[in-house]
């Protein structure tokens, strides 16, 4: 592709029929700002950018560019949650473009049943984060304290008599006593994920984040998306903090985030439940 | 400053930066979420996977600034991953109602 010239960046759609002011948000390109594309029933959002930014070379470069990736990132997101204000919001992933506002309109008419079935069905919805992190080791001792027995307990007396002995009945404690931190964990992780899809329309398991990349300490046992009526963030939101309390004790925590744009919902849900 | 978005009264939206929500959540969802239409550029599976080595870079100038160590060799499957990013991507959703 040629690196010349000016593309289409678009962010999402919303419905026409929505008030959705983006005047005053920067957008990826800042120097061009945020427009609207109106096709019919569909309002798309776009920025006008430079292929010498976002054509498919400069891309490949820019995304190894920390501080780009993380502009664009926040840039895009931005956008979202200010659509989200709108009526309903369907979100494009990051960084999709077209070469002109012919290609958006053919897209936007290709793909208009789609479009219209999930503005419909995310109408009035947002999407929240629930992460959930275990530090192992505390869980350990909290659960032990809970069931009152010392560290070790069961081997003390054993040492003397049969030191190979006791060294591996320390070791199957100590595994006992992870696996047991493990089991917690999860039927935590999955009690408070079925308290929240009580208050949620719909909700989405993702992959934990890696410990590195989350810039979390610990280990994270439920990262869920929910999808939720705005009329019940509230609750929702009480709900997961009053969760998040009640474990406390148990070196569980808990991080809310939201409301985002409906990322995780853009697609039709294949099985109800 | 997570909760704090929760906390918040009704009606209130707050953008990305205001939540200071960690830049891997933002990604996870910008890049490995949303509607994925085949523009005339749109970030494909394997600029994820960029994507993922650039945070690596992060990562590990991070991890020397606070000691130089990272966690183990063999992470759990990566949220970025392509084969996550196309999960997300289809329609893996359960329904609720």
């Amino acid at each position: 592709m040629s690196e010349s010239g000016n593309g289409l960046y678009v962010y999402c759609v919303v419905p026409t029929t929505a008030a959705c002011p983006v005047q005053d948000v920067p957008g990826v390109a800042p120097d061009a700002g945020v427009e609207k594309l109106i096709d019919g029933g569909l309002t798309a959002l776009v920025s006008r950018v430079r292929f010498g930014e976002f054509g498919s070379d400069a891309l490949k470069r820019n995304l190894e560019n920390l501080p780009w990736l993380q502009r664009t990132a926040y840039a895009h997101d931005a956008v979202l949650a200010r659509a989200l204000g709108a009526e309903a919001v369907v979100p494009f992933r990051m960084c999709t473009i077209f070469a002109d506002e012919a290609r958006v309109r053919e897209m936007l008419n290709a793909e208009r049943d789609m479009l219209l079935d999930a503005l419909a069905r995310l109408a009035r919805r947002a999407e929240w984060s629930i992460k959930m992190m275990i530090d192992s080791q505390r869980l350990e001792e909290a659960l032990r304290r809970r069931s009152r027995l010392p560290a070790g307990t069961g081997i003390s007396g054993a040492d003397e008599a049969a030191p190979g002995h006791a060294f591996f009945e320390r070791k199957k404690l100590a595994q006992r006593s992870r696996e047991h931190a493990r089991s917690v964990a999860r039927t935590t992780a999955a009690q408070i994920d079925a308290h929240l899809r009580e208050h949620s329309v719909a909700s989405q398991a993702l992959p934990p984040l890696r410990r590195e990349l989350s810039g979390e300490s610990g280990e994270m046992v439920l990262n869920a998306a929910y999808l939720v009526d705005r009329a019940a963030e509230q609750a929702f939101a009480s709900e997961a903090r009053e969760l998040a309390a009640r474990h406390d004790d148990l070196a569980i925590r808990l991080t809310i985030t939201g409301p985002w744009a409906p990322y995780n919902f853009v697609s039709i849900p294949k099985e109800a439940t | 400053m997570n909760e704090q978005a929760a906390l918040l009264p009704e009606g209130t939206t707050v953008t990305a930066s205001d939540r200071d929500v960690a830049l891997v959540e933002v990604l996870d969802r910008a890049l490995g979420a949303g509607v994925v239409i085949s523009g005339e550029v749109t970030i494909s599976l394997a600029d994820i996977d960029l994507v993922e080595l650039s945070l690596r870079l992060l990562v590990g100038s991070v991890g020397t600034i606070r000691g130089g160590r990272l966690d183990d060799a063999s992470p759990p499957p990566l949220a970025l991953s392509p084969g996550e990013a196309a999960n997300n991507a289809s329609t893996a959703t359960s329904k609720h109602q």
